[in-house]
């Protein structure tokens, strides 16, 4: 169908798009198909040249591209995002992360798995040490509840606990527990990749990583960028040259790891070390899995443009 | 309208104004103006919270901060401090479990059971407070609404309990009150032997419910009171609501029986808190997951939900625009009085626009308020922090416009709940009124109406030979034994009610059928 492939066309393109009617007229169709492509390619050849001219006409005047770039201000999802009274207003009063914020409590953490693991958990937690300064992996009885083992962590001053969930052999979940007094949070995890899944991939050394958090903006947003704050010692080293992100886009969080290269004095190169993986927060509970702060319910998924992070 | 909130993270105060209608999710809405003052810090936040007004005329803010820290404010902008004790915290994270006042008589009471009475007409009396130990665990503690000397309690296995304060009498105004002794009340803590420690009597406890199906003992945890049926005659029976942490609603009635009369599990998940209905039939309660809800006690039944709230709701407050502070309801006594005020009042209600508020905070941040009946969302406010108490102050549908302690001492100086003070106080706030508020309360009116919700007490006159039966509709079953002539009475009334008035109830006509088969 012409008309459907004449779909799609910016509407800065420079030229008008074929005209539907005029292609319609024309009953046989191998001549349709000819007319049409031979109007696609003016259309693309006439873009391109747009362009080229743009460019050299840009070159010679840096303020054009400035100003084009001003102007030109897509209407993305993310911009036209639901008014929330909450993004970027100041945090009021303490939360539970101010004895790491304010007193420099120095992160413990541990981590484990959920009952009768299997083989992925185990690797992730693997991962996770690595990624992690100063935690430790113990491997998970059966005997005692997230809530007892939460207790005896407090006895031993970690200041975090993390619990890999795994069901049918796959990953499938974290729950952080900040410690002694909560809060405590549930994300679901997916599109898990292992380094060696990942072409090109990197060896980890053990420096203190770089925390890149981004696009935490809400209140709710804030606690849970603070919690993944005060898992990493606040000092970096540098000398590592190793950067851990979790990038915030619509709710879902994106974990990477990389180290940087420094190539030349210009540009700065990037190596994936790993692992990937994506996390949406699903709850937040006061104290040791207690009162509920926040529910992802599926309700909230209809709004397309309303994001809780 | 005007509500006053504890921020949990700042340990502060806020004083809150909005017109109904205000939602700051909203960009384009009216914004609210909130004051924040009494900054304390996190490790001292208010954990309970009321207004209390004394009957020389004065109100305040009585707060309770974690680390026994007890505050009173000035009511009205800038909220000066007027009074603070400080008491021992033994452990140091003792927690105020309740904070009551009833008649001059302010009553904290901490999780370790430590039961303070304060009086608070003689407040520069460095001795005027008396304590006793009501020994651990407690998490619930109320005094009775009218009877100041009666307390309920209950805690993490420990079963609700009704105790009097025997040293607590009653007597003319004692000469040595000073500086608000003219208008004082005329209860008075009497000096006893003992020296400052109030002297307690068990009048009544509670048993525990039978073994489950499995017959496995039920845990018992109470997590809020609440005293119904408060302007009965008799002083020594009392009808009581319980929540659990287990997600129970149960409702003692003294006089009949030690273990409850209605237990409804209504959730899953722990009960927080309870607040009152406008009438003695149902009761607001919230649950660690943003439930909030009515109850009703009579039929078991759960009513509708007052939705919205993204997380936990930690705090709920009432509020009845007739009787301030005090949940109205229905009267078992036969005192014609009481029925006519509150016809009366039900008819100004309406006219003024002025609705039962209920006021949530939690979790989330939010300040929601709710019309108590129609469960429609009023207002809605982002506080920045997580609210730990809420108070409405004034439930009217604009921003108090005259500064509000003008309004209050006018109030005051009627006098507390005479006629004539309640109607001018009508007057004024239907002076306040705009158009929309009152189309609003005709549309809640219409509503209510729609749905045929039937024990409401501000419906009118058709309703009020009823009122007696509907409350003791369970109970005068139960009590066949003991009261005879007293069901008899009621039958007849009933018939010729039923005769001449009114459609009969779904509920009526089901008592009826119960009563003949009896």
């Amino acid at each position: 169908m012409p008309s459907r492939k004449t779909k799609g066309k910016k509407k800065s393109a420079p030229i008008a798009p074929v005209p539907k009617d005029a292609l319609n007229n024309v009953k046989n169709k191998i001549k349709r198909e000819n007319l049409l492509y031979a109007a696609k390619k003016a259309h693309n050849v006439s873009k391109h040249k747009a362009r080229k001219e743009r460019l050299k006409m840009e070159q010679a005047d840096q303020q054009l591209k400035e100003e084009r770039l001003a102007n030109n201000i897509p209407t993305t999802i993310e911009r036209t995002r639901v008014y929330d009274e909450t993004v970027d207003a100041p945090i009021e009063g303490e939360d539970e992360f101010e004895e790491y914020f304010k007193n420099k409590r120095a992160p413990k953490v541990l981590i484990t798995t959920s009952k009768f693991a299997r083989a992925q958990a185990y690797e992730l937690s693997d991962q996770l040490i690595n990624i992690i300064p100063g935690s430790e992996f113990v491997k998970r009885g059966h005997k005692f509840s997230m809530k007892e083992i939460a207790k005896f962590c407090v006895n031993r001053d970690y200041t975090d606990l993390i619990v890999i969930s795994e069901d049918k052999k796959v990953v499938n979940g974290l729950t952080f527990v900040h410690l002694p007094a909560g809060p405590t949070m549930f994300f679901s995890l997916s599109s898990l990749r292992m380094p060696k899944q990942i072409s090109g991939h990197g060896r980890a050394t053990s420096h203190v990583p770089e925390l890149i958090l981004n696009n935490f903006s809400t209140r709710l947003g804030m606690t849970v960028g603070r919690l993944f704050q005060s898992l990493f010692p606040q000092t970096p080293e540098f000398g590592g040259r190793q950067a851990v992100t979790l990038h915030n886009q619509r709710d879902f969080i994106f974990f990477r790891r990389h180290r940087y290269l420094f190539k030349e004095t210009e540009r700065v190169g990037l190596q994936e070390l790993g692992p990937q993986f994506t996390l949406r927060l699903r709850r937040v509970q006061r104290g040791i899995a207690e009162e509920m702060e926040w529910e992802h319910h599926p309700e909230m998924d209809k709004e397309k443009r309303k994001f809780h992070l | 309208m005007k509500v006053l909130v504890a921020a949990e993270d700042s340990g502060s105060l806020k004083d809150i104004s909005f017109p109904f209608g205000t939602n700051t999710s909203v960009q384009q809405s009216t914004q609210p103006t909130i004051t924040t003052f009494a900054s304390a810090g996190r490790s001292s936040y208010v954990q309970r919270m009321l207004i209390a007004k004394l009957k020389s005329g004065k109100a305040y803010i009585c707060i309770a901060r974690k680390g026994g820290i007890i505050q009173l404010y000035d009511i009205n902008p800038p909220h000066a401090l007027f009074v603070e004790w400080k008491d021992m915290m033994h452990p140091p994270d003792d927690a105020f479990v309740g904070l009551e006042y009833v008649e001059g008589k302010l009553s904290s009471c901490t999780a370790t059971g430590k039961l303070v009475m304060r009086d608070l007409q003689s407040i520069s009396d460095s001795t005027n407070h008396y304590y006793t130990l009501l020994g651990e665990p407690i998490n619930a503690f109320r005094v009775h609404p009218n009877q100041p000397n009666v307390i309920a309690y209950g805690g993490k296995e420990r079963e609700l309990e009704v105790s009097v304060i025997e040293n607590l009498y009653r007597r003319e105004p004692d000469s040595n009150a000073d500086s608000e002794s003219d208008q004082s009340s005329s209860w008075y803590i009497g000096a006893t032997p003992t020296g400052r420690s109030l002297s307690r009597r068990k009048l009544w406890k509670a048993k525990n419910v039978k073994n489950d199906e499995l017959d496995l003992r039920v845990p018992v945890w109470i997590s809020d009171i609440r005293f119904l049926d408060v302007n009965r005659d008799s002083t020594g029976d009392f009808r009581l609501v319980v929540s659990t942490r287990f997600g129970h609603v149960r409702v003692y009635e003294t006089k009949y029986s030690r273990k409850p009369i209605v237990n409804v599990e209504v959730g899953d998940h722990p009960l927080i808190a309870l607040s009152p209905y406008t009438n003695d039939n149902e009761i607001i309660y919230c649950d660690t997951n943003s439930t909030t809800a009515r109850f009703n006690v009579i039929n078991g039944r759960r009513g509708g939900h007052y939705s919205g709230a993204a997380g936990s709701i930690l705090c709920l407050d009432s509020f009845f625009p007739e009787q301030e502070s005090v949940a109205p309801t229905i009267s078992t006594s036969d005192d014609s009085n009481s029925r006519e005020s509150s016809r009366q009042s039900s008819i100004a209600r309406t006219a003024s626009g002025d609705v039962p508020l209920l006021a949530t905070g939690g979790l989330d941040r939010f300040l929601r308020v709710y019309n108590l009946q129609t469960r429609e969302l009023v207002a809605k406010v982002y506080v920045g922090t997580k609210l730990s108490a809420v108070c409405i102050i004034d439930g009217s549908s604009t921003v108090p416009s005259e500064p509000l302690s003008e309004r209050e001492s006018d109030e005051e100086d009627d006098g507390v709940t005479t006629e004539g003070g309640r109607k001018r106080r009508k007057a004024l706030k239907t002076e306040d009124e705009d158009d929309k508020a009152g189309s609003a309360t005709d549309e809640d009116e219409s509503k209510k109406r729609r749905r045929k919700r039937v024990r409401l007490d501000d419906e009118e006159a058709s309703d009020d030979d009823d009122d007696e039966d509907d409350v003791d509709d369970v109970w005068n079953l139960l009590d066949t034994e003991d009261d005879g002539p007293r069901i008899k009475e009621e039958e007849e009334e009933d018939k010729a009610a039923s005769s001449s008035t009114a459609p009969a109830s779904a509920a009526q006509s089901s008592r009826r059928r119960r009563k003949q088969s009896t």
